[in-house]
């Protein structure tokens, strides 16, 4: 399966480990540094040093189910190869005022611009590479129903290389029940294709669409039913809706990309 | 029954950071400034307090990319705010500068202040511009220095800056 995912060898360790796990065991403090978008996502530094961001960050009566979409997202994207940062679960614990069920994602790059920021200062062969990521995230956004992209949903590293680039795909509350359980209407097929600007790599497109339709279905459904429950409270019969939109759109994806 | 509409206001003030290592909390993060935004029934502004330079040592943290762009951060990122500005809602331009700017360089969630009560009984239009003008400059600076002190053991000047506040598009 070819890799999207740039991401440091430090990097896909973590991701080995909180793919294949749920609840975070780390203790986790809070920085003090809060962004003000909107779920309120706040820092987090575990024992050794570790940033993550957290959210939700306030209780948000929007039925959104925040937490459970990263991690979901995050898990499918790192069976797929597909550059979403790790994600784990975090619990506040009982007694915590606010949201007790949290996300916790780690950064992916050490320094990162927003994509709008790199756009304009691309390199033809950046630009290339954007393009072959483009067209992979445009058939796993429509497969997850990814309703928020934009570019300052798309990270770049700063690094400094020129021949290429790496991008992690960030912030997926807004993905799966969000449309499927009608809290939001639902948005065209296909999802537009990000990062922008730059236009998408067809052959890219259908090669995920064809590792979407070949994922076990004992796959998927161990990565949304390892969720706890308590993540999807908010909208009951949630995981159902995602698990049965997750396998069937498996199938009707590809004539959604033609 | 008599009913009288009690004025009221915002005016908000958001820390804008450099993290040197997004993924570590052992690294350093730089101080690049502070932005505000005050909107009132009859005007809306914004400002920003940025630093004038880095040293050598701040800037050799940075990415490649983004040490072009603060190099002269005033440069770059008030036209950006202010272009934001021009085309939001009232109110709206800090929260949408800061969507903008949430990894290495980061817009933080704003701080509300307390609007001067001078500020929401001015009926006289062009005198409360002249009033918020001068009293943001003073707000964002003394903002800017809040963020700035105390200095870090780490090298971090902050003898003379220049600070650079601006209040944008006052009036309705």
């Amino acid at each position: 399966m070819p890799n999207y995912r740039n991401f440091s060898a430090e990097l896909e360790v973590l991701a080995d480990v909180w793919s294949t796990s749920v609840m975070s065991t780390d203790t986790w403090n809070l920085t003090g540094k809060k962004w003000g978008t909107n779920s309120q996502p706040f820092e987090v530094a575990n024992q050794n040093n570790i940033r993550g961001v957290a959210k939700p960050g306030a209780i948000i009566n929007d039925r959104c189910l925040r937490a459970a979409h990263e991690k979901i997202v995050s898990d499918l994207a790192y069976v797929l190869s597909l550059p979403v940062p790790p994600v784990v679960l975090w619990d506040r614990s009982e007694g915590h005022v606010g949201d007790r069920y949290a996300a916790i994602s780690a950064w992916a790059f050490a320094k990162a611009n927003e994509w709008q920021v790199v756009k304009p200062r691309l390199k033809p062969a950046q630009t290339d590479a954007a393009k072959r990521i483009a067209g992979a995230m445009r058939a796993f956004d429509t497969w997850i129903a990814a309703s928020d992209r934009k570019g300052s949903h798309v990270l770049v590293s700063d690094d400094g290389v020129e021949d290429t680039i790496s991008v992690a795909q960030i912030d997926y509350a807004f993905a799966l029940s969000w449309e499927w359980c009608g809290v939001a209407g639902a948005q065209a097929e296909p999802r537009a294709a990000f990062p922008d600007g730059v236009g998408f790599d067809q052959g890219v497109c259908d090669e995920i669409a064809d590792n979407i339709e070949k994922l076990e279905e004992v796959r998927i459904s161990e990565i949304v039913n390892r969720v706890p429950v308590e993540y999807y409270s908010a909208i009951p019969g949630a995981k159902d809706v995602i698990l049965s939109q997750l396998v069937r759109r498996r199938g009707v994806l590809k004539g959604w990309l033609k | 029954m008599i009913v009288s509409r009690f004025p009221t206001g915002r005016l908000r003030i958001s820390r804008v950071v450099y993290f040197t290592n997004l993924q570590r909390t052992d690294s350093r993060e730089i101080p690049v400034g502070v932005v505000g935004e005050v909107t009132l029934s009859g005007l809306r502004g914004v400002g920003t307090a940025f630093r004038p330079s880095f040293s050598t040592d701040e800037l050799a943290l940075m990415g490649p990319l983004m040490r072009d762009i603060l190099t002269h951060p005033s440069d770059v990122l008030w036209p950006e705010f202010l272009e934001i500005f021009k085309t939001s809602e009232p109110g709206a331009a800090l929260d949408l500068f800061a969507q903008r700017h949430a990894s290495s360089l980061s817009v933080l969630a704003p701080t509300p202040l307390d609007v001067p009560r001078q500020w929401l009984l001015e009926r006289d239009n062009t005198r409360l511009q002249e009033i918020v003008r001068d009293r943001i400059k003073v707000i964002l600076t003394d903002e800017y220095f809040k963020f700035l002190f105390p200095p870090r053991g780490d090298g971090q000047t902050v003898d003379d800056p220049t600070v650079e506040e601006r209040v944008a598009k006052l009036g309705a």
